[in-house]
């Protein structure tokens, strides 16, 4: 993290927590409202739109390129 | 010196009180909920929890992760215990790999013992026809005991040569995480307490795989089997992990992935099955375990809406199959995958050639994990599951044929030509393979459909089964033991008893498999206490004669094989560092193995199998400069 | 398997860790521990996730009505949509937290410890009081355990998924203490790490489990 903190600026990283949540909140309201409406509540619909909150937990949130990437710690 | 300063005699009181406290737990949550204060098998099933958790605290496997909680520093202790003997180290909670790997395969052997023991007895009620000593509960009790110990002993001997070994290989201080390493192989002792104990709150009789519903229904041993499969699978998982990482973060500058030694190659394969199947089986038998202890019916099919369809909100047992099969089809990998390494490990040494296609080799394990999860199916060909899922598992249990055929041609390219030295272990090397392929080639039969319907549940399996494990594991296993025990103990056993071992058991298993897969033609079906004689045109119980002898003279072999590394453990003769002239880099440091293995970081500098070229290095010490 | 006592504990933030190459510097020996605590973290994930896959494979297989369609009991929605948003929330300030300490801001840390673990306890109060009705006098459920293989399924899931949770609590709030007594710094935080990323998986796995459990499927009548 610190030398993300060094490049980025700290307000910018503070700020890109709140986006994601804010997303991920966008996509939950979006699920329990597809689910409701009958041509949008299929398997499909509901499993990519888990699969995007997904991706972006583990992308943000979990920072899994961490495992990969040698000068970020 | 007390008894309780051996890690492991605190470990069982440890295990002892739990099981105590968990008891009073149940008894004391069941009075307050207004209930009668006593029932065996919540008590039993909580109480084997927390001895479980009890023989941890008490072993003082934990002792670490909880001084974390708190903050306090724990630097790794290296070496002996300071204020008690050194062999004391053996019996408590030691980081070092070695000892670590020393402690799996012994646990590993003695319940190869136990699990040999309870199969030459129930082999001798079986060598006549009719019943004579072993009652029908007790019977299938002890097939599927034979069937689970055995599992464990196998877990435990491959997590002993992958512990001892990778290190080694690939030149690291140790495992990437020592506690983990050490809770790792402290899980494996309440389990298999856990295990045994379960014989003596009723049992367990419908054999190993457990099916609903009638481990549902079955006496209560079930559940302190289920516990103890637990713990053995927590020990899977975290010891694959642990090897994973040291496999891939902790190799020595210029081992890339293709210049390990091919058995870190077999390791990396099997780990990856067992940190990720493992998780199945405990799904499985943790669902059977709430069936029964709270009534979650996932397994039971009696419906909920009764009348309207019978079958809605019904479990259905063909699940619990496709759950155990998707760990249990894999695990056989995880048990095979390491001893044909070792296969390929051993062979370019006493061949004195390079191993022959080595990336194929690597590649081939591989290959044989990934397809190995898609094969479960075929266990459940005649399971009434949907009749179209049986062509993809036939075909893709039939492809797992093409890279074990790469592995074989590549043994046999490896011989080919070579200045071949028939020293023990290169002895069970050459039965392995002999073993194995037999194993190999009734595979198809077995994976085919119609050839699998008249076969499935009889004695044919059996004798399969039997020649795939000892091929794939046994006989690789003992090789493992006789090559490397000059390494572990600085002293080489003797040679001549070596021999008659081999020459013993190897003989007496084709006799034995070949003899099951017979009877199972007959129609001798697996998991029975007695059978027709006239089965066979009367044959049978010659047959099932044969295989009993055979059974104790296997036996026999493995006592010899004890009692020859017991003799020379501490008086044989000095084996001197590298008695195999092996290029492997365990072989270039003195033996035993000092507590800090390698003086000084290792570098690659050639290929590791080029044995017979000229001043091809593999690798060098700073130290040292060349060898 | 419940594997969650096995995460690699919170590391002591100051204290000189186990040198593997005693001629490195105290800090280079930390940055590689910690690449290797991380590797063995995700590979745990990896594990964990193939529980929670037979958890979701089960959920698919069983529920299915009279002519094999995907069938889902009646839940309480709005429960399910407040313990997810709970829970989502908790996942935002862990974040913060885990980005307030690599910056140093301790106050800052700790205090978004504190609100995710005040948040994750909600969530299990939610799913236990709410859901599952252990307690009747507050809130009536509207499942047992013991409802065929709805019950069996609801239960399962969020049981599994609430230990998770329980363990998750445990550990931030000894992550909080320890932090409290000075530990971890901006450089030196695999602890917190490792808590964090322990508790977005969490969150993760109830992102598949939530739409599984509460909306995917033809709702059905469960008879008690």
């Amino acid at each position: 993290m610190s030398e993300q903190s060094r490049t980025k600026r700290k307000s910018a990283i503070y700020r890109e927590g709140i986006i994601v949540a804010v997303i991920l909140a966008i996509l939950t309201l979006v699920e329990y409202y597809a689910a409701i409406t009958p041509p949008f509540d299929s398997f499909a619909i509901l499993m990519i739109l888990a699969l995007l909150k997904g991706i972006l937990v583990v992308n943000y949130f979990m920072h899994i390129r961490s495992i990969w990437s040698e000068d970020e710690h | 010196m007390s008894l309780f300063t051996l890690g492991i005699a605190r470990g069982l009181l440890g295990q002892v009180l739990g099981m105590v406290i968990g008891m009073l737990l149940t008894c004391a949550v069941r009075i307050l909920l207004g209930w009668e204060a006593w029932a065996a098998e919540p008590a039993w099933t909580v109480g084997a929890v927390c001895s479980i958790i009890g023989f941890l605290l008490g072993v003082g496997s934990l002792d670490d992760w909880l001084k974390w909680t708190k903050g306090i520093p724990t630097p790794l202790h290296h070496g002996p215990p300071v204020d008690k003997p050194a062999w004391t180290r053996y019996f408590s909670v030691d980081y070092n790999h070695k000892v670590i790997g020393v402690q799996y395969t012994v646990w590993g052997i003695l319940l190869l013992m136990v699990g040999g023991t309870v199969a030459m007895i129930f082999r001798t009620e079986l060598a006549r026809s009719g019943l004579q000593f072993l009652g029908l509960d007790l019977y299938n009790s002890f097939i599927g005991m034979h069937g689970m110990i055995m599992i464990f002993a196998i877990l435990l001997g491959v997590g002993g040569m992958a512990n001892y070994l990778v290190p080694l290989m690939i030149g690291a201080e140790d495992m990437a995480f020592p506690r983990l390493n050490a809770l790792g192989f402290w899980f494996n002792v309440p389990g298999s307490v856990l295990l045994l104990l379960s014989l003596f709150v009723g049992g367990w009789d419908a054999g190993w795989t457990a099916y609903p519903p009638l481990s549902a229904r079955g006496p209560i041993g079930y559940q302190l089997f289920f516990l103890g499969v637990f713990a053995i699978g927590l020990s899977s998982i975290v010891g694959s992990l642990n090897l994973l990482v040291t496999l891939l973060r902790m190799r020595p500058e210029g081992m890339s992935l293709f210049r390990m030694p091919i058995f870190c190659w077999a390791v990396f394969a099997t780990s990856l099955i067992q940190l990720t199947a493992t998780q199945l089986i405990g799904t499985s038998f943790l669902m059977v375990s709430v069936q029964r202890a709270l009534g979650m019916g996932f397994f039971d099919p009696r419906g909920i809406l009764g009348e309207v369809s019978p079958m809605v909100g019904g479990g259905d047992p063909v699940l619990f199959q496709h759950l155990f099969w998707f760990y249990s089809h894999p695990a056989v990998y995880i048990f095979v995958l390491p001893g044909l390494g070792i296969v390929s490990e051993l062979l370019p040494v006493f061949s004195r050639k390079p191993l022959f296609g080595y990336k194929w080799i690597a590649l081939s394990s591989m290959a044989i994990a990934i397809v190995g999860f898609l094969v479960w199916g075929h266990h459940m060909f005649v399971s009434g599951y949907n009749d179209i899922l049986r062509i993809p598992f036939m075909y893709a249990t039939l492809l797992v044929a093409i890279p074990t055929g790469v592995k074989f041609f590549s043994w046999l390219g490896t011989i080919w030509g070579g200045k071949v030295h028939f020293d023990t272990p290169m002895l069970f090397v050459l039965g392995a393979i002999s073993v194995f392929l037999i194993g190999g080639l009734t595979g198809p039969i077995l994976a085919t459909v119609p050839t699998d319907f008249p076969l499935h549940d009889s004695y044919f399996v059996v004798g399969h089964f039997h020649a795939t494990m000892f091929g794939g594991f046994v006989f690789p296993f003992f090789a493992a033991l006789y090559y490397w025990f000059p390494k572990v103990t600085g002293r080489m056993y003797n040679e001549t008893l070596g021999k008659i071992h081999f020459f013993i058991m190897t003989p007496a298993f084709w006799v034995q498999t070949l003899g099951q897969m017979g009877v199972g033609v007959m129609g001798m079906r697996r998991r029975i206490a007695d059978y027709d004689p006239t089965l066979g045109a009367g044959q049978i119980e010659s047959w099932q004669l044969a295989v009993t002898i055979a059974g104790f003279a296997i036996a026999f072999g493995v006592m010899l094989m004890l009692w020859n590394f017991f003799q020379n453990a501490e008086v044989g003769a000095a084996a001197g560092d590298n008695p195999w002239r092996s290029r492997s880099p365990e072989w270039q440091i003195p033996s035993p193995v000092p507590e800090h293995s390698f003086p000084a970081p290792l570098h690659v500098v050639g290929e590791p199998y080029d044995y017979g070229l000229a001043d091809a290095g593999y690798v060098t010490t700073a130290s040292t400069g060349d060898d | 398997m419940t594997a969650t006592a096995i995460e690699h504990g919170p590391e002591h933030g100051h204290a000189a860790d186990d040198h593997h190459h005693a001629g490195e510097s105290g800090l280079a020996t930390y940055l590689e521990n910690t690449r290797r605590n991380r590797l063995g973290m995700w590979l745990f994930f990896a594990s964990e996730a193939f529980l929670f896959l037979a958890l979701l494979v089960t959920r698919f297989y069983l529920w299915r009505g009279p002519h094999g369609e995907v069938v889902r009991p009646e839940l309480d929605q709005f429960a399910g949509l407040v313990v997810t948003a709970v829970l989502l929330l908790s996942s935002y300030f862990m974040n913060r937290a885990e980005v307030s300490i690599a910056n140093d801001k301790r106050t800052d840390f700790l205090t978004s410890l504190l609100i995710t673990a005040f948040l994750g306890t909600a969530f299990l109060v939610g799913v236990v009081v709410w859901e599952w009705g252990m307690f009747p006098g507050i809130v009536k459920g509207h499942l047992k355990p013991t409802d065929g293989v709805f019950g069996a399924v609801v239960f399962g899931m969020t049981g599994m998924h609430a230990l998770h949770v329980l363990s998750g609590v445990i550990l931030i709030l000894n992550v909080w203490w320890l932090g409290r007594k000075g530990h971890f710094s901006g450089e030196r935080h695999w602890g917190v790490e490792a808590c964090a990323i322990y508790w977005h998986y969490v969150d993760l796995v109830w992102i598949f489990f939530y739409p599984a459990i509460y909306l995917i499927g033809t709702t059905i009548d469960v008879p008690h």
